[in-house]
């Protein structure tokens, strides 16, 4: 059994600008009791292969799935989903997404991301390309006996859609046995499973950044305006307002 | 063009009736935003206020689509014709006063 522990929000002290990591796969072993059918085996590992776990508070994984198993052993894919866990702040505009998989591999091996809803997919080497819109990123620092980080660039847009990032796009749509509604898709398959690469711990994070908004006031016009700074005086921040209607005119009824 | 009132509006609101969203939407303070409700069936709707960063406030089964028809359309410049008002309110069950 894994023990888990929630890590700081990022964001938290960075006003106008905000990063926080929705979730990660970092488990050292096979037996964590949240991901169940996560059970594949990397040969050689003692770390006994990948796991789920939550990195966000409150950022939960609703359900993964792991499938297919090769010669020597290998991460072959997980299928997972995140619950929108208020994390990025109501109405804030997520300017970009980074992709960030944790991994130690035995040889060079080159991995490239794929964005969600089609769904986010991993592959190494440039070989084994399932489509989609792809992002490199290097492999290098992975080599060794040492636990590195593989991030993308920073996605301004959703590489799926090619159009700016939707809280939705990062969530599941609670279709969850469906991969592609708010699914993401963890792809492994080194190009020589069998001997020269080897995946024996994989994570994954998905760090969103952006700018937060607040409420503003303007006492004088009686004008609610929501925005990344306040405009200045009179506008004072303030609490988000309740809606409430109260009738129509001319009256309908 | 209507007005909604109430409170909580705030710049860049949206209205929709029944989920058609309303046009001309104009926020003028955060008691009142005028709008042009969408074409839509006698009846009662749902008024829906979404503001900016996505809370709702609504109002269920207020507002209500009516039509309003005159029999005979057209008549003796002489007058004497009895006219017809008839109000259809898609069964909304509204109970009307005449004021005179």
């Amino acid at each position: 059994m894994a023990t888990y522990t929630l890590l700081p929000l990022p964001w938290a002290g960075a006003p106008a600008i905000f990063a926080t990591t929705l979730a990660a796969l970092c488990s050292p072993n096979a037996s964590d009791p949240d991901i169940g059918t996560i059970s594949t085996i990397v040969a050689s590992n003692p770390d006994g292969g990948v796991g789920l776990r939550q990195i966000g508070e409150g950022s939960t994984i609703l359900q993964a799935i792991t499938s297919g198993s090769g010669p020597g052993g290998y991460v072959p894919n997980i299928t997972f989903y995140l619950q929108d866990d208020g994390s990025i702040p109501s109405g804030a505009t997520i300017t970009s997404v980074t992709v960030r998989v944790r991994v130690k591999a035995s040889a060079a091996a080159n991995l490239d991301f794929l964005g969600p809803h089609q769904p986010f997919q991993l592959f190494s080497h440039g070989s084994y390309s399932l489509g989609g819109t792809s992002v490199a990123a290097s492999a290098a620092s992975a080599i060794g006996s040492t636990y590195s980080f593989i991030e993308t660039d920073p996605l301004t847009v959703n590489p799926a859609t090619g159009t700016p990032w939707l809280r939705a796009d990062l969530f599941s749509d609670g279709n969850v046995d469906a991969v592609g509604n708010g699914a993401w898709f963890l792809y492994i398959l080194p190009t020589n499973f069998n001997n020269s690469v080897e995946f024996d711990y994989a994570a994954l994070e998905v760090i969103a950044g952006g700018t937060p908004m607040q409420w503003c006031y303007n006492p004088t016009s009686n004008h609610y305006v929501f925005a990344a700074e306040c405009p200045g005086p009179p506008f004072i921040s303030v609490a988000p307002p309740t809606i409430a209607i109260t009738g129509f005119s001319p009256r309908s009824t | 063009m209507i007005t909604i009132h109430g409170s909580g509006f705030g710049d860049g609101a949206t209205v929709t009736f029944d989920g058609l969203p309303a046009t001309d939407v104009v926020v003028h303070d955060q008691t009142r935003i005028t709008c042009t409700p969408p074409a839509h069936a006698d009846g009662f709707v749902t008024v829906v206020v979404t503001n900016p960063d996505g809370t709702t406030g609504e109002l269920a089964d207020t507002f209500v689509y009516t039509t309003l028809s005159v029999t005979p359309a057209v008549g003796p410049i002489a007058g004497g014709t009895t006219l017809t008002l008839t109000i259809s309110d898609g069964g909304a069950g509204i109970t009307w006063f005449q004021n005179y």
